[in-house]
């Protein structure tokens, strides 16, 4: 059985800006239900009015989303999921 | 999401965008080099293809079909320029458009021999087959020219080694509407087609556009006159914000005024109501409602013997134009619209101007850099009863009408949620005898929240607008 730091938390801030979700952000609505529940209990999920990753990451596209420092363009749904199962693995002791 | 909603996306607003600056004859030729640049990794066979394809697809944004191009030389400018002189008696009643450039053609039969196949002794395909369309040599061959679609092959291999891969578009329309021409190419028979958007949804090369306004709407407003925009209630499920938010962010585009069609939605709901009880009294056996435009397209082209039962009632951006219209008749009335179907409704309805989908509006946003979650809430007209804002989900308006009547236990109510081939068939058994006395009919599963054109999931979308409906009704101004 592996045991987590249930302290740690991994924030997951999906861009809510215009550009974001109109890309396809508007999907990543549903993301808390590709989730276990175990999972559900590491992360935080919050919509964020724009993050700016479209000025600041001329190169990437959108939708943004950040899963705690990571930031990941073209988000989607598996993109979002896999990074925070990576992270989660990572804390896990 | 998908790959060629995001082109398409991404171009309207980069459309939205020169059109906003003015610069659109000047700079609309430069667009397809600037969206695909000649070092970039080409997804299509190489950047000049999707070039052209972007050239027609913007096309279709201009309010033109691919097949009025007469010149093939003629660029996007020029039609950039009749476009900006277009007057409403210049518009044609086709509304959806094959871009050919686009257009893959898909296999010319659907049964296609995989490398499962091996090459069995007992060649059971063969036998099957009463076209002699298959031969054996390392691997089953079909000929094209022999082979009829049946199927038989398939059914008869023990290896599962024949598939069945469909044309996307084809299948998913439920009218027979879109076929292959002789090059391969799709075409819409516009006789048959209901304008549901089902083909444009389903097919994966983006080649099914349908025709814009965006040039007539976004001049206007720079012209200077009062644009008002009238939101359809499923509006209020597409970004995570409330309502208000919304429709402040619609005003910021430059419209002069934005009203909510519920509105409307209430006054169909009272004559709808009022319609179906005189109805029942002169004896008729039911009565279907009439405020979804595939729907009523359906009947008018495929469906004669239906008629008598529809509703003559408007539908809510009918009304909500009129009201709009009296209050101010220099008003240029703009129906923001979940599908496509709107705009084959717009044009045989005089009181509507224009019509601008979601999808557009939500590009539109992006364009001019608005974030809807900043800005800060318009006021909700709270004169409207929410059972209005319930149609754009199905059973919404059944249930809007059952609320008005006196006795709602005389409606027997069947709600048909999406109109394939199946639901076709049940409907067409109903003129001869009907279940039920009141039937609802949507194009897309699950009501307007499903259009064509929307940008928000379905489900999410549905759960936001009854949060509205509700707030509304406790008086809690969202």
């Amino acid at each position: 059985m592996i045991k987590y730091k249930v302290d740690m938390k991994i924030e997951v801030k999906i861009c809510m800006g215009t550009a974001c979700y109109v890309m396809g952000g508007s999907e990543l609505a549903t993301l808390s239900e590709y989730l276990t529940p175990e999972q559900l209990k590491y992360v935080d999920i919050k919509g964020e009015p724009c993050i700016n990753a479209c000025f600041d990451q001329k190169e990437q596209r959108p939708p943004f989303v950040h899963v705690g420092e990571v930031l990941i363009s073209e988000a989607n749904i598996n993109k979002v999921k896999e990074e925070i199962e990576r992270q989660i693995t990572e804390l896990s002791l | 999401m998908n790959n060629a909603k995001q082109i398409r996306r991404d171009l309207i607003s980069r459309v939205a965008k020169l059109l906003e600056e003015r610069t659109l004859v000047e700079k609309i030729d430069r667009l397809p080099l600037e969206m695909r640049p000649r070092n970039q990794k080409a997804i299509r066979c190489c950047c000049h293809k999707e070039r052209a394809v972007l050239k027609y697809r913007t096309m279709a944004l201009l309010g033109f079909n691919t097949t009025d191009e007469t010149d093939e030389l003629m660029p996007l400018s020029e039609y950039a320029k009749q476009a900006e002189k277009r007057t409403r008696d210049q518009y044609t009643p086709v509304q959806l458009t094959v871009v050919d450039e686009a257009c893959s053609s898909c296999v010319r039969n659907n049964y296609i021999v995989s490398n499962l196949c091996r090459a069995c002794v007992a060649r059971p395909c063969m036998y099957a087959c009463k076209k002699d369309a298959i031969t054996v040599t390392d691997k089953a061959f079909i000929d094209q020219d022999k082979c009829v679609n049946c199927g038989m092959c398939k059914e008869a291999c023990p290896f599962h080694a024949i598939i069945y891969q469909p044309i996307p578009c084809e299948e998913s329309c439920p009218v027979g509407a879109i076929k292959r021409n002789e090059n391969g190419i799709e075409y819409i028979d516009d006789s048959k087609c209901i304008y549901c958007g089902k083909c444009m949804v389903a097919c994966p090369f983006g080649a099914i556009m349908e025709k814009s306004f965006l040039v007539e709407i976004i001049n206007s407003i720079k012209e200077g006159k009062k644009v008002v925009a009238m939101v359809a209630p499923a509006l209020a499920g597409q970004f995570q914000v409330g309502m208000g938010q919304m429709m402040a962010a619609i005003k910021q585009l430059g419209f002069y005024d934005v009203v909510e069609v519920a509105k409307g939605a209430n006054e169909t709901t009272e004559n709808e109501a009022k319609e179906f009880i005189e109805r029942m009294e002169e004896g008729e056996p039911f009565m279907t409602t009439s405020c979804c435009p595939a729907w009523v397209n359906l009947v008018n082209k495929h469906m004669p013997e239906m008629k008598p039962f529809v509703s003559d009632t408007p539908s809510p951006m009918v009304y909500t134009a009129r009201s709009v219209k009296a209050a101010m008749p220099e008003a240029i009335t703009v129906f923001v619209a979940p599908c496509v179907g709107k705009r084959s409704e717009v044009y045989r309805t005089p009181e509507v101007d224009y019509v601008v989908s979601f999808e557009e509006i939500g590009s539109w946003l992006m364009a001019r850099n608005i974030d809807v979650m900043k800005c800060e809430a318009a006021e909700i007209d709270t004169t409207i009863n929410s059972d209005g804002r319930r149609f754009a989900y199905s059973n919404g308006v059944t249930m809007s009408v059952k609320n008005y009547v006196e006795n709602p236990e005389v409606i027997k109510d069947i709600v048909i949620s999406g109109l394939d081939k199946a639901a076709i068939r049940t409907l067409k058994g109903y003129v001869k005898s009907c279940p039920g006395n009141f039937v609802e009919v949507m194009s897309c599963p699950g009501g307007c929240v499903n259009g064509c054109d929307v940008i928000a999931n379905p489900r999410v979308a549905t759960r936001q607008v009854d949060n509205f409906a509700k707030s509304m009704e406790s008086g809690e101004n969202k």
